[in-house]
């Protein structure tokens, strides 16, 4: 997890400085060359590896936090990820703590802001995973 | 539709029975594998897993309700039991789904659907096919 948050960090320095943007996430993808596609899904999204190249699938109606929250995450696949085989536990939890790091940085988790421009429950879920990224990463 | 009393070649087993026996097996309490699930992220209580072995809740046609992938998926982890196997028996396509080519390797967000699958191996497809005319 560490490894893979210091070779992120490299890519983004704003990773964990302030809340990655949708500006942000096509800004790295344009730069890894990875392609994305919002279409119509019924999951929420995908991180595709074929011929050498990485496709990042998120569902068409998806909005505001959960729409960061999986492009952040299959975005990560494709940043962090060599090839491998269907679900793959530890590479989805290391997404999902990367992409909730990108969504919440350190300062907002210590003085609650996130929360407070966040009102709803999802976010007060995604501000508890956050807080045990934090407790066992301490980042 | 598959239902959740989909029975493939893979398992002759309902995902209640499924769950039951192995989980017996295996000596975890329902409160145990409650707690197990919780460790890996998943928010569950004793007694919806109770709930699940009693195939308790139903559809609007009397089906038992199938229990989210990540449920099935996790409790084989902790079970110690083949993840196929599971999904299986809860009615889910095996995670080498054959839908899609192999040279695709595939990462979900929230589990894998065959639709979206077959969606994504033509998107992939149209993109290569494009790439190679414009060589």
């Amino acid at each position: 997890m560490m490894l893979a948050y210091s070779h992120l960090k490299q890519i983004i320095p704003a990773l964990n400085e302030r809340a990655l943007t949708p500006a942000d996430f096509y800004n790295i993808a344009n730069a890894k060359s990875i392609d994305v596609c919002e279409m119509k899904l019924k999951k929420r999204g995908y991180h595709a590896f074929a011929g050498g190249e990485d496709f990042v699938f998120i569902k068409k109606t998806l909005r505001g936090l959960k729409w960061l929250e999986t492009a952040f995450h299959e975005l990560f696949h494709a940043a962090t990820s060599c090839p491998v085989d269907y679900l793959h536990e530890r590479q989805q939890r290391e997404a999902t703590a990367l992409a909730l790091i990108a969504l919440i940085p350190l300062a907002q988790l210590a003085d609650y802001a996130f929360l407070e421009e966040n009102p709803t429950r999802h976010a007060f879920w995604l501000f508890k995973e956050r807080q045990k990224v934090y407790f066992l990463y301490g980042v | 539709m598959i239902k959740f009393f989909f029975r493939s070649n893979l398992i002759e087993m309902r995902f209640s029975e499924w769950l039951t026996t192995y989980r017996k097996e295996a000596e975890v309490s329902q409160k145990k594998l409650a707690f197990e699930l919780e460790k890996r992220g998943y928010q569950i209580s004793d007694a919806q897993i109770s709930n699940y072995e009693r195939e308790y809740d139903k559809d609007k046609d009397g089906n038992p309700t199938r229990p989210p992938e990540r449920f099935v998926e996790l409790t084989a982890q902790i079970l110690n039991r083949p993840i196929d196997e599971a999904r299986a028996a809860a009615g889910y396509n095996s995670q080498n789904n054959p839908t899609l080519p192999p040279q695709i390797r595939i990462n979900d967000f929230d589990g894998f659907d065959d639709d979206d699958l077959n969606d994504i191996a033509e998107y992939i497809a149209f993109k290569k096919s494009q790439k190679e005319k414009a060589q």
